[in-house]
């Protein structure tokens, strides 16, 4: 096992390891667009995939060991990383199956070789301490994501959805930049934050959080810069008004893809706002708190029209969609709450776990709606789920156990996902100073209650109604497979969260536990 | 009796909630491929915990004292409040689980041939594991919040089951009804929770912790009346009894389940540990002020339900709806006792006085309980053999073609009507000896127990005649069987009548074995909480009353049945007999004195609820959907359209930021 004395080598090989998952993700990568061309099977590049992001994970667990101190600069090796970067490969192993299985072995390679880029670059997002990084990891899902969307259906459909999630996303990214050239041009710095022992290389946040900085004198520029950063990175997150492309996109393209759609772009611009807004850090207010007032408004209404919005759907797909964007939303209200402070444990904790928690979630609902659709036939209206409890008994039980994750049942991972949320807002010091995050927390709990309407509707139909026509085939049982194994993790979880806390979160000098969460108030 | 290591217990303890846990899983995932498993399995997974809830007895039975807790886990924790899961293990909680799980395990032995041939049976055994399961759980949790999992669990379990046959309307509604109504107790208890979790300095939400918890004697007043409402619900009492008779339209087996070893013993458990438990070590006349008031409360809803019920259980021609209106008032009994609020008297602390309150209602809900499911599974025999007929004017005369039905029928009604030496003599006798000496003491509340205590009497006396009443018209008078009944009018078959056999037993000697002998009575002694001093049993005014009562009940049924019998031949009405063929009477009496105004009441309640409550919820529904028909039409394809939404999205925000400062 690498020790600190080995890893902490300064310069190019120290780096190198310690950044080791990403960069062998990526080379591994590569090799599978190279080998793709000689040799091809689904089996051999899917295999390859899952055993490369088993590694990264593995050596991501023995990073998060207390062995390795914090370090940020460039690269920000801290407790949202290397939460982040176990996550997110362990997700990519459960992804990696459905995805595959949808496309031949022509593309597989490909597929594998995207995906692995995504996994990458969310964990390099994760770990951005400077803008330049930040973008680069964005970019790094961002690129794979188009290529994937064409990977995985290439009818005229699916042509359209590409081209709508392509020409958004770039016109997204050209906002985000935007922003972070203002920042730039406000600090003279990409540095978001350096912890140099001297003080005289300080980052963006910190020179922002100065009182004595001229960020006063300018408080219209930053709002610009913190606006368009925020609107660039709000069409991955899929905040209300920069959704519109969700539903479109995952009815327009394959279940699976979707299902990937739903997590690695959102959780890549989540971890994005986090760090651009020093969530991470526990600075003091580099925004003058217009980024929590913003983030506020943002939450409210993401959550709120995206649930009002997915009762009308009927394709399954863009309910699933506008569901996410309403996931999306109570992941925002969590961010509203702040970072920790001595006394409390702030948003970032709760919002992680709830990461976790709907990746697994979301990935077994796409993964069986994945395995129940058939080519010839299609599972594409709600209705086509009706009477599958008796035709495919375990397909739809972990189909109702995901989704009454998402609901926020108890026993399950939702529930402890969205109790920690709903707390962070309620026991929050700023809950006391203005009643704007208390109203937060009751409009999660009404639109909690709005999500059940649809949610219910859909086990509703697999289990309380006759099908309604013909029934298709189901597909390839790994992706049954997969999303078995999210629906057990999601019972699992939710009786056992504390097992999502191998992690802990560093802030304020204190030790706050991801999970069990949840430790929202630091023990004296 | 014997000695076991902490870990051995720790363990034997989770093999209580969790064996009938893991029976529930296996056999509904065995159900679709081999459903004739499902049962065997059922019946392991509660045997098991059967065997480990007596190991549990036992060893715990030479050395009582401070409860156990085993500590699993962490559920998680919320702000300062940690979750645990963790099982608190003391007398009382060992005494439940063995009855629940003995009292289960063979209702299940006799599901298999009741249920034999259903569709769908592996569902049913599946459920009744879960729900043995849930009411492990709600009995041994430590955490409150664990223990109202376990609530929740026995709820749902219940609507299940009572629904089991869900393409009957009558069965779906009387499931909904069930849900709905304990559902209302539900919510009352989770304030409860959530009262004493408000408080401040509160660290743990066990049953410990909040008791030993320095509380205002208001707050204990709220938290126990709305732990009151919950039990209420839970344990069909008046006003929320309505649930209880309609929940007959389960399967036989359920309800012995539901009326017996789970569910309505539930809210006179969670009474029994509180109200001893609140209050406190010392003694404290404003805390204990508090309790009292809650407890009258407990004791008049008792007293209420259990007269009305036996008066309601004398009218009914259906055998289930007797042993049903039955179920109630023995609850009420149960109430009754636990409304016996702590006035020092002679030497013993208010303390004291509460706790052998408690014990007397626990001992009660211990024997009801078996001689209960056993009135019930012969009523299943019964149905079974008439071809699920339980009109009794539609058969009679049952004993010669059913023997051991009828024997352990006739068992289960001398015990329910409290004959010595049969269990529910002993345990009758202890509520009533609580009440009559509640009512000398001279205190305030005196007159009040006096009245509880004549209730009691009196509704001694009508439990003896209705059941003997139900008794000599199954079993008595002319041989009469429908023609429904087919070929299966006899006798049932085996797996059936060993059940019936075991309960009857148990019927006649548990009152003998653990009341008099003080065995139950030292055992739970230990129980934390109950501050029970050693009493010797000895004749007293109330039992013989009580007995006395037992008698003319029985003879006034007999006399009633004879007279019938032979106005059927001579058709002359004498008073008796008017009264025997005009159950009407009292049907009327009930009708005009209570369905009417009820009826009067829920048609107020209804419009209300039509024109005031049902616009305001639709009003809550049509938002969400309004809300979101408004911004559909922006959802219009085109690529264009999204890009200029959200630039123009991104205009408004920066307006509100820029401009607005």
């Amino acid at each position: 096992m690498p020790t600190q004395e080995m890893l902490d080598v300064t310069g190019f090989l120290g780096l190198s390891l310690r950044a080791g998952p990403e960069l062998g993700l990526l080379a591994l990568a590569c090799l599978t667009f190279l080998g793709g061309t000689f040799i091809r099977g689904r089996l051999l590049w899917g295999l390859v995939g899952v055993i490369g992001l088993g590694f990264a994970a593995g050596f991501s667990a023995i990073q998060s060991g207390p062995a390795f101190a914090p370090t940020r600069d460039f690269f920000c090796f801290d407790d949202v990383a290397s939460c982040v970067r176990l996550i997110v490969p362990i997700l990519g192993m459960l992804m990696l199956p459905i995805l595959v299985a949808e496309v031949d072995d022509v593309r597989a390679a490909d597929i594998v070789g995207c995906t692995l880029c995504a996994c990458a670059g969310v964990s390099l997002t994760s770990m951005a301490g400077d803008l330049v990084l930040l973008f680069l990891g964005l970019e790094a899902v961002s690129i794979p994501t188009y290529v994937m969307l064409y990977l995985a259906r290439h009818d005229r459909r699916g042509q359209e959805a590409t081209l709508k999630y392509f020409m958004l996303s770039i016109f997204s990214s050209a906002l985000f930049l935007f922003g972070a050239s203002y920042l730039y041009g406000l600090t003279g710095q990409t540095r978001l934050t350096s912890v140099s022992s001297n003080g005289l290389s300080r980052g963006i946040l910190e020179l922002l959080a100065d009182p004595s900085s001229q960020r006063f004198d300018m408080p219209r520029t930053l709002a610009i810069a913190l606006i368009f950063v925020i609107a660039g990175l709000g069409m991955k997150i899929t905040a209300v008004p920069f959704h519109f492309y969700a539903p479109d996109v995952y009815q327009g393209t394959s279940p699976g893809m979707a299902g990937f759609l739903s997590w690695f772009p959102k959780a890549a611009g989540l971890i994005a706002l986090l760090r651009v807004l020093g969530l991470a850090h526990g600075h003091g207010e580099p925004f003058g708190g217009m980024d929590g007032t913003l983030i506020w408004i943002l939450a409210v209404v993401t959550m709120t029209l995206g649930n009002c919005l997915a009762i009308w759907q009927g394709n399954l797909r863009r309910m699933l969609a506008y569901s996410g964007v309403a996931q999306g939303g109570y992941m925002l209200a969590s961010l509203a709450v702040g970072p920790a402070t001595h006394q409390h444990a702030g948003g970032v904790g709760p919002m992680l776990f709830y990461l976790a928690a709907y990746g697994i979630m979301s990935l077994g609902a796409f993964a069986i709606i994945a395995y129940l659709n058939d080519p010839e036939m299609p599972v594409e209206h709600i209705d086509d789920l009706a009477g599958l409890g008796s035709r495919a008994p375990i397909a739809s039980w972990s189909l109702a156990i995901c989704l009454f994750g998402m609901l926020g049942l108890p026993l399950t991972v939702g529930f402890i996902a969205k109790a920690q949320v709903l707390l962070a807002t309620l026991v929050s010091p700023m809950a006391a100073g203005s009643s704007l995050i208390g109203i937060l927390g009751l409009l999660i709990v009404f639109n909690a209650a709005v999500g059940a309407w649809y949610y219910l509707g859909l086990v509703h139909r697999m289990f309380l109604r006759r099908p309604l026509g013909p029934q298709g085939k189901c597909g390839p049982k790994v992706q049954l497979a997969a999303g078995l194994v999210c629906a057990i993790l999601t019972v699992l979880l939710g009786i056992v969260p504390s097992w999502l806390g191998w992690t802990q979160i560093r802030q304020g000098g204190r030790v706050h536990a991801i999970v069990p969460a949840v430790t929202m108030v630091a023990k004296p | 009796m014997f000695e076991l290591s902490s870990e051995v217990l720790s363990g034997l303890a989770l093999c209580v909630p969790v064996l009938p846990l893991i029976a529930a899983v296996v056999s509904a995932v065995l159900g679709s491929t081999r459903p004739s498993l499902a049962p065997l399995v059922a019946s392991i997974g509660v045997l098991g915990a059967f065997a480990a809830s007596l190991l549990l007895l036992l060893a715990t039975a030479g050395h009582g004292g401070a409860a156990h807790i085993f500590h699993y886990g962490t559920w998680f924790t919320i702000s300062h409040h940690s979750i645990d899961w963790e099982i608190r293990l003391d007398a009382l909680a060992t005494a439940m689980v063995c009855m629940v799980t003995f009292i289960s395990f063979w209702i299940v032995i006799f599901s298999q041939g009741y249920m034999d041939g259903d569709l769908g049976s592996a569902r049913f055994f599946s459920l009744v594991s879960l729900f043995v399961g849930a009411m492990a759980i709600l009995v041994l949790a430590n955490s409150l919040v664990v223990m109202f999992l376990g609530w929740e669990g026995v709820g749902v379990c219940s609507y299940l089951l009572v629904g089991f046959w869900f393409r009957k309307p009558e069965a779906a509604a009387a499931a909904r009804k069930a849900f709905l109504v304990t559902r209302l107790g539900d919510v009352a208890l989770l304030g409860a929770l959530l009262l004493l979790a408000c408080q401040p300095g509160s660290r743990a939400l066990t049953f410990d912790a909040v008791f030993s918890a320095h509380l205002d004697a208001g707050i204990v007043y709220f938290v126990l009346l709305l732990l009151l409402i919950g039990a209420v619900g839970k344990s069909a009492q008046f006003p929320l009894h309505v649930w209880l008779p309609d929940a007959m339209e389960g399967p036989t087996p359920v309800s012995a389940l539901i009326h017996a070893a789970t569910m309505v013993t539930a809210g006179v458990y969670l009474l029994a540990r509180f109200f001893p438990g609140m209050t406190g070590e010392s003694v404290d006349l404003s805390r204990l002020d508090a309790i009292a008031s809650v407890q009258d409360l407990a004791g008049g809803l008792g007293a209420i339900t259990a007269l009305s019920a036996a008066i309601m259980a004398m009218g009914q021609s259906d055998l289930k709806r007797v042993l049903a209106y039955s179920t109630l008032s023995q609850l009420g009994y149960m109430f009754m006792v636990l409304g016996v609020s702590g006035e020092p008297r002679g030497e013993h602390l208010p303390q004291e006085v509460i706790g052998v309150a408690a014990f007397a209602s626990i001992f009660h809900l211990l024997t009801h309980a078996f001689f209960k499911a056993l009135l019930f599974l012969s009523a299943g025999s019964v149905m079974h053999a008439m071809g699920h007929i339980i009109d009794m004017n539609r058969f009679g005369g049952l004993r010669r073609l059913m023997p051991i039905t009828h024997a352990s029928f006739l068992v289960g009604a001398l015990a329910l009507a409290g004959f010595p030496p049969l269990s529910g003599f002993f345990s009758k006798d202890e509520i009533l000896l609580e009440l009559w000496n509640g009512s000398l003491t001279g205190g305030p509340r005196s007159a009040f127990f006096a009245i509880l205590f004549s209730v009691g009497l009196i509704t001694a006396g009508l439990t003896a005649y209705y059941i003997f009443r139900a008794y000599f018209k199954t079993f008595h008078g002319e041989e009469k069987i429908p023609h429904e009944a087919g070929h299966h009018a006899h006798e049932s078959p085996r797996s059936m009548t060993v059940p019936l056999m075991v309960l009857a037993v148990c019927s006649v000697v548990v009152g003998l074995a653990v009341g008099p002998t003080g065995i139950l009575h030292h055992y739970l002694s230990h129980s934390s909480h109950w501050h029970l001093h050693e009493s010797a049993f000895s004749v007293n005014i109330p039992m013989i009353l009580g007995v006395l009562a037992a008698f003319t009940g029985v003879a006034v049924a007999w006399m009633l049945h004879k007279a019938a019998a032979s106005t059927a031949k001579k058709r002359s009405m004498g008073l008796f007999e008017s009264l025997a063929d005009n159950r009407l009477y009292i049907d009327g009496l009930y009708l005009a004195t209570l369905v009417r105004p009820l009826a009067a009441l829920g048609s107020v309640v209804g419009w209300l609820d039509r024109e005031l409550i049902s616009p305001l919820i639709e009003l809550g529904a049509t938002v969400p959907r309004m809300v979101g028909g408004r911004f559909r039409s922006a959802q219009n394809g085109l690529l264009q359209f999204y890009a200029l939404a959200m630039a123009l999205g991104l205009i408004v925000i920066l307006a509100m930021f820029t401009v607005a400062r």
